[in-house]
């Protein structure tokens, strides 16, 4: 028992400099590691596991984790508010009912008559789907051609993006859980999409690591949870070179209205580390 | 066939969304999405919030008239989500304002221009929560320190400027896209102007595009 805890302590002590080392593992994550395991080969890939999944966390995740990052005050926006956002976006639906027009301070939608289609926001129609009053037309983007193309497109491409509406996975996402019976070939659309995400990511993954100091980093259809999941790093590493080429300006952190603390940046050709995510 | 997609759905989104920016549901979802994304406090959206209250009271009253009529269910329920979505983007709207009022209130309260950004129910809970603060930090603390490091806002007395008043970063990088079908944006380091479409969100510097947000770029 007693040599048991020292391991731990020893153990935990240079899972703690090794941690230093790569200033990666959070507290969190170092005390987990000494109370519960006590080899040092397994503290070690574990570390390293660790360091490669908070550095790119966004690597093959589930929906749920994609957005839910560690620190919620750096990820901004929650997966659900995302949702919500994405919620408001318009899709098709087919009444099987009759029901006046809804005049909602969201705007006016219907009426509604069995077997007419109409256009609604994703929030309503979701609504009335699961009270079986209609069926949900699965937005055209949603076509396995389509989305076929766009994989192929994705795969092909490695500098830039597929064009894809900014809210693909939120709206597909409600659409597989509420109206998977609207949806023909499900299994096959689901799977495309989860390819197109997944390829999307490790894209920006790999473009990252060309990142380079710039005071602007443009990337042409990025959709609304991807900019949430890759801000964390994008951010920290953007303003961790503005830091290093500005260092006056850092000192002088009071002056807010002092609009011009670029031109002191050493004139180095940025244009040219910028292309990789532009599009083309 | 990819341009026919690509084209095909921005073209609508394009659409839809100039459609539904003329909604104060659409407007106040931005607003948020600015807010919160921007490291300081913003503008108070003060015709905005008083039309969506508008709004949302009309509706208040609208679906209790609906439910006495004895109005189809369905329908009541309806309204009320809608209803209730419009709260929650009212609600998220104020309540992350007052996040940043009660983390920021000595910064925001000592510069005219941030205080000016505030509403007039804002100034008064900033004032009351600056005078908590200090009632707090004076009974449990200060009080109890050598004369010359009792100020709430600086470490001594030697303390050439507030040094002990939280800031918020500026120097730090927001994602934007263009509000409009395009933008061409001006940063001082580069020759080259930032051009984004509204499919392309920017990484940007907060400083060089704090005073286009709400114009020519929206937070996200």
């Amino acid at each position: 028992m007693f040599s048991a805890t020292r391991a731990n302590l020893e153990n935990d002590n240079r899972t703690f400099l090794l941690s230093v080392f790569t200033g990666i593992i959070s507290r969190h994550q170092r005390h987990k590691i000494g109370f519960h395991s006590l080899k040092l080969t397994s503290n070690h890939s574990k570390s390293c596991k660790n360091k490669t999944k908070s550095l790119f966390s966004f690597r093959s995740l589930s929906l749920s984790e994609m957005a839910g990052q560690s620190d919620p005050h750096i990820s901004l926006f929650s997966p659900q508010e995302i949702e919500f956002m994405a919620e408001d976006e318009l899709v098709e639906i087919v009444p099987n009912i009759r029901m006046d027009p809804l005049n909602f301070i969201s705007g006016d939608f219907g009426p509604f008559f069995p077997q007419i289609p109409a256009k609604v926001p994703l929030w309503l129609a979701v609504a009335l789907k699961k009270r079986g009053k209609c069926t949900i037309r699965p937005p055209q983007w949603m076509s396995i051609e389509n989305l076929t193309h766009v994989l192929e497109g994705e795969r092909e491409d490695q500098g830039a993006f597929q064009a894809v509406p900014f809210h693909y996975i939120e709206i597909s996402r409600l659409l597989f859980d509420h109206a998977r019976d609207d949806i023909p070939d499900i299994y096959m659309v689901r799977s495309l999409i989860e390819d197109i995400r997944d390829v999307r990511l490790h894209k920006v993954e790999t473009n990252l690591e060309k990142f380079s100091a710039t005071s602007a980093v443009k990337i042409s259809h990025l959709s609304a949870m991807e900019v949430n999941v890759v801000r964390p790093f994008v951010v920290r590493s953007l303003q961790a070179f503005y830091k290093h080429d500005n260092p006056v300006v850092m000192a002088d952190l009071d002056s807010a209205s002092d609009r011009q603390p670029q031109v002191r940046q050493p004139q180095v050709p940025r244009n040219a580390q910028r292309q990789p995510l532009k599009r083309r | 066939m990819a341009d026919d997609f690509g084209e095909g759905s921005t073209a609508g989104m394009d659409d839809y969304e100039t459609l539904m920016a003329t909604t104060d549901v659409e407007l106040l979802k931005t607003a948020l999405r600015n807010e919160k994304a921007a490291p300081e406090i913003l503008q108070f959206q003060v015709q905005l919030v008083k039309r969506a209250r508008e709004q949302i009271q009309l509706m208040e009253e609208t679906v209790e008239e609906f439910e006495q009529s004895g109005m189809d269910p369905l329908t009541v329920s309806l309204y009320q989500m809608d209803l209730d979505r419009a709260q929650f983007l009212l609600r998220s709207y104020l309540r992350i304002r007052l996040q940043k009022l009660e983390k920021y209130m000595f910064y925001i309260w000592k510069n005219d221009s941030l205080r000016n950004r505030l509403s007039e129910p804002e100034k008064i809970f900033v004032k009351r929560c600056i005078d908590d603060m200090e009632k707090h930090l004076e009974e449990t603390v200060l009080s109890k320190l050598p004369d010359n490091y009792q100020s709430t806002r600086r470490q001594s007395i030697i303390s050439e400027e507030d040094d002990m008043v939280p800031e918020p970063q500026l120097d730090t990088f927001v994602a934007c896209k263009s509000s409009n079908r395009f933008v061409s944006l001006r940063l001082v380091d580069s020759e080259r102007p930032l051009e984004m479409q509204r499919h392309d969100v920017s990484f940007v510097l907060y400083k060089v595009i704090k005073d286009k947000i709400g114009v020519d770029v929206d937070l996200v």
